[in-house]
């Protein structure tokens, strides 16, 4: 197990050399620069040419990404062409906000998700399953920026309940966590009730009931735990599909989270800080992924099996 | 052979060939919500192929007319008007053409790109394979609409550009898909039989074993639809879409969020159709997966 984590772990270095080196390429050849905001109709040619030399524009794009790759394998993400500040630092500074904002849609997301798919399985084909089937449809189809404008007309212009915008205190987590709670919630919903049903219908669901094991545990425990593993692959994906695209719930609300610093980093063409942030967030994004993999192990004892097994099924559990 | 047996061998014939295809319609047809999705994807394809008869783009479409703005939905304005004193109804209606675009060619650009890839992982394996598949990987660790992001500021905002950078991001999942298809297939006696009557490996890789192991795919490519229609809009929505005045759904929204407070109904009405658009193509995945899904046959 441990070996498998540390492989996992290990695989960051090609991919934080190939992301940066996309990124890179990509911001590198895009029209226009950093340098096209700083410049004005008195500047000179002399003082443009400083500007592009302190940049290092006035280089080839190859020189500029071995410089930059020099310090990013000694594990420095340089510093901000704007502002002058640490990349890193600029980026752990609002990582909070959309961590906090995750973890609340995920609570909202998965707190509601896994009674409602259950239920649906529990009495499936009746107005109650075909009510959360609709439900997680239209949840699954609504553009999360068009959810977060509806609720930010609906309760913070129209009732005034909510803070329209930005992270002041706990109430402002309310309209964002649910915008971005009700894509995780429809599909974890609509996971947990396939799981459920493919589950409720197995001889050792009935061989449970027959030896007397109250209903409750008989779900609780004998079809959740064999459920378990499809709805935390749900949960894992929409999960990191959310962090990523947080980007533009955050963009709706104002929310001052690293999604924000990236559209702006991207706008404003400051490369290294554009990519110092794509590179992070894809390192959360894998070390996430990580985190459902060893779920896995911890949630189902044959998979933990697996993993203490010989080296033949070890390898069975990496394909 | 006799005319009356021929006859009869050409009619068991078609009936052969219509049964395999006219069960997945019959299993699909069972299905109110797949049928529900066709049909409403068949009224947005009449309308995007339509739409440019009835309403002229220049003058109907982009047209300004500052004296008629944010006029709320009426009988002559459905839709009311925006903050130009467009018409949103027609502007509504022409973008169908750009989502619909959008949405069938990014992913059949990387259901294109990702069959060939995939299926060359699954069937030559070795090597080629742990190549394909870590590129894959890789290419799946970077966050699609950062990387859709940097590909729109790049290559510049048009229609063409949105397509190729809301596909890139679908790729590693076709190639995953395909592979996992042919990995099934490829051990199957015909397989073996079509190396057996001289089929170069190539040949063999794209005449039989791919055919074979689309259903998978299918289902995928419908199930994407959805979610790239939804990421182009957001695309657009943060400015890295198509150019203005283009009435792109996603970009509609993104001009009415400046007038939340007195219009509303110009950000209400391009929503509702992007999820309308969504919901159709989710549904009628869901009923594809049913119909070609032999593990859930009914």
């Amino acid at each position: 197990m441990l070996r498998y984590v540390l492989r996992r772990i290990l695989w960051l270095i090609p991919v934080i050399i190939c992301v940066s080196f996309i990124i890179y390429t990509l911001l590198s050849l895009a029209p226009g620069t950093i340098v096209d905001k700083m410049i004005t109709d008195s500047t000179t040619q002399a003082e443009l040419q400083e500007i592009m030399a302190k940049y290092d524009l006035d280089k080839p794009m190859v020189y500029r990404y071995a410089k930059y790759m020099w310090g990013l394998l000694q594990g420095d993400l340089g510093t901000s062409q704007i502002t002058g500040s640490s990349v890193w630092q600029s980026f752990i500074a609002r990582l909070p906000n959309t961590l906090w904002l995750a973890l609340a849609s995920l609570v909202i997301g998965v707190g509601l998700s896994l009674p409602l798919g259950i239920l649906a399985a529990k009495y499936s084909s009746t107005i109650w399953d075909n009510l959360t089937t609709g439900f997680t449809l239209i949840g699954m189809s609504m553009p999360s920026f068009w959810l977060g404008l509806l609720l930010l007309r609906w309760f913070s212009l129209d009732f005034k309940i909510f803070p329209a915008g930005g992270n002041a205190g706990l109430k402002s987590f309310v309209l964002p966590a649910i915008t971005s709670g009700l894509m995780l919630m429809a599909m974890v919903t609509r996971q947990t009730r396939s799981a459920m049903l493919e589950v409720l219908h197995s001889d050792y669901l009935r061989t449970a009931r027959a030896k007397g094991v109250p209903e409750k545990s008989v779900i609780r425990v004998h079809a959740l735990g064999n459920a378990w593993i499809p709805i935390i692959t749900t949960i894992g994906n929409v999960l990191s599909r959310t962090l990523a695209g947080q980007a533009i719930v955050e963009s709706v609300f104002s929310w001052p989270g690293i999604g924000r610093l990236t559209i702006e980093a991207v706008e404003q063409r400051d490369v290294t800080l554009a990519c110092g942030c794509v590179i992070l967030t894809s390192i959360i994004y894998v070390l996430l992924l990580l985190l459902v993999d060893i779920m896995y192990a911890v949630v189902d004892p044959r998979i933990r099996a697996q993993y203490q097994g010989t080296k033949k099924s070890k390898k069975a559990v990496m394909a | 052979m006799s005319g009356n047996d021929a006859a009869t061998l050409s009619v068991s014939k078609r009936y052969k060939k219509q049964s395999a295809l006219g069960e997945i319609w019959h299993r699909l047809k069972r299905n109110k919500g797949a049928v529900m999705g066709l049909v409403i994807f068949f009224i947005f394809v009449i309308i995007a192929l339509y739409s440019s008869f009835f309403v002229d783009y220049n003058t109907q479409v982009t047209a300004i007319d500052p004296s008629n703005a944010y006029k709320p939905p009426s009988s002559e304005h459905f839709f009311g008007t925006d903050n130009m004193g467009r018409d949103l109804f027609y502007r509504v209606l022409y973008g169908t053409r750009y989502s619909l675009v959008i949405g069938l060619f990014s992913v059949g650009f990387a259901l294109v790109v990702g069959i060939i890839l995939g299926s060359i992982a699954g069937f030559y394996g070795g090597r080629t394979e742990d190549i394909i598949m870590r590129a894959s990987d890789i290419l799946a660790s970077i966050p699609g609409l950062l990387l859709g992001m940097c590909i729109v500021t790049v290559l510049g905002t048009n229609l063409f550009n949105l397509v190729f950078a809301v596909g890139v991001h679908s790729i590693p999942e076709f190639i995953r898909v395909t592979r996992g298809s042919v990995l099934l297939v490829r051990n199957q006696e015909f397989v073996e039989s079509a190396t057996a009557i001289g089929y170069g490996s190539l040949k063999t890789l794209f005449t039989q074993v791919v055919p074979n192991g689309l259903s998978p795919i299918i289902v995928t490519y419908t199930c994407r639809i959805g979610s790239a229609i939804i990421e182009a809009a957001s695309l657009s929505f943060l400015g890295f879409g198509v150019p203005v005045p283009t009435p792109e759904w996603g970009a509609l929204i993104s001009d009415g969020r400046n007038y939340l407070r007195m219009a509303p109904f110009l950000t209400y009405f391009p929503g509702i159709f992007i999820m309308i658009a969504v919901l159709a193509f989710n549904i009628l995945g869901d009923g594809l997966r049913d119909a070609l899904d032999p593990k859930l046959k009914r």
